[in-house]
């Protein structure tokens, strides 16, 4: 269970680390004649940086714990039970996610729709990723839950 | 409901054999092993039937089809 924890931990680590860096790249940004000038903020820094880290450690929690494949301890996907698992909480992320991707779409024309008919400049690109990293962190969490809660039974 | 019920551990203490050990002879995880004994995992049937082998125990006599009301 510690391995799907920690995998599921540092996925959503990640969404909130990439959302976070495509919608502020950087501040105080001056458009030139070609192209921009800007400062880049902590969030690209911290993205790099823990694309860096996060190998490094789950490669030594797997040599401390035998998260190896064929050990026969958590996540040996020759082990039927855990392919039911896997089933499982696939499902339940599968739904999520979907059901998540509509509601998506819909804010988006949503806000398109009010951009448009009250005539006011309303950017979709920051709203959309946020709401993409929030949908793909949801989903997350919720194959996590599952497969532990599966797991424990 | 139907079930099906197992004396796996009862079988397996006898035989002086850990859950990790039993496991490792049938090829599965010993969280899998736990969740049989405890009845809340319905093994496949070559699981079954490899646990019958390693017990030494006719498949039937290990398995065990119930009625829950």
């Amino acid at each position: 269970m510690k391995k799907t924890v920690f995998q599921c931990f540092g996925n959503v680590l990640l969404f909130t680390l990439m959302g976070l860096a495509f919608m502020f790249p950087f501040s105080e940004v001056t458009q030139m004649e070609i192209g921009f000038q800007g400062t880049v903020t902590i969030f690209p820094i911290l993205l790099i940086a823990y694309l860096i880290v996060y190998p490094i450690v789950h490669y030594i929690l797997v040599k401390k714990y035998h998260w190896g494949k064929s050990a026969n301890s958590e996540l040996a996907y020759s082990d039927e039970r855990e392919k039911i698992i896997v089933l499982e909480s696939t499902k339940v992320a599968y739904k999520v996610l979907i059901g998540g991707l509509i509601i998506t779409i819909a804010a988006i024309g949503g806000i398109e729709i009010i951009s448009l008919s009250t005539s006011m400049d309303i950017s979709t690109y920051s709203p959309s990723i946020a709401l993409l990293t929030v949908l793909l962190d949801i989903a997350t969490i919720s194959y996590c839950v599952k497969w532990c809660r599966e797991y424990k039974k | 409901m139907e079930t099906l019920k197992n004396i796996v551990k009862e079988l397996r203490t006898q035989k002086d054999m850990s859950q990790g050990k039993l496991a490792e002879l049938v090829g599965v995880t010993r969280q899998t092993i736990i969740s049989l004994e405890k009845g809340s995992y319905v093994p496949s049937l070559l699981l079954a039937m490899r646990i019958s082998e390693v017990l030494e125990v006719p498949i039937e006599t290990i398995f065990i089809k119930e009625n829950v009301e």
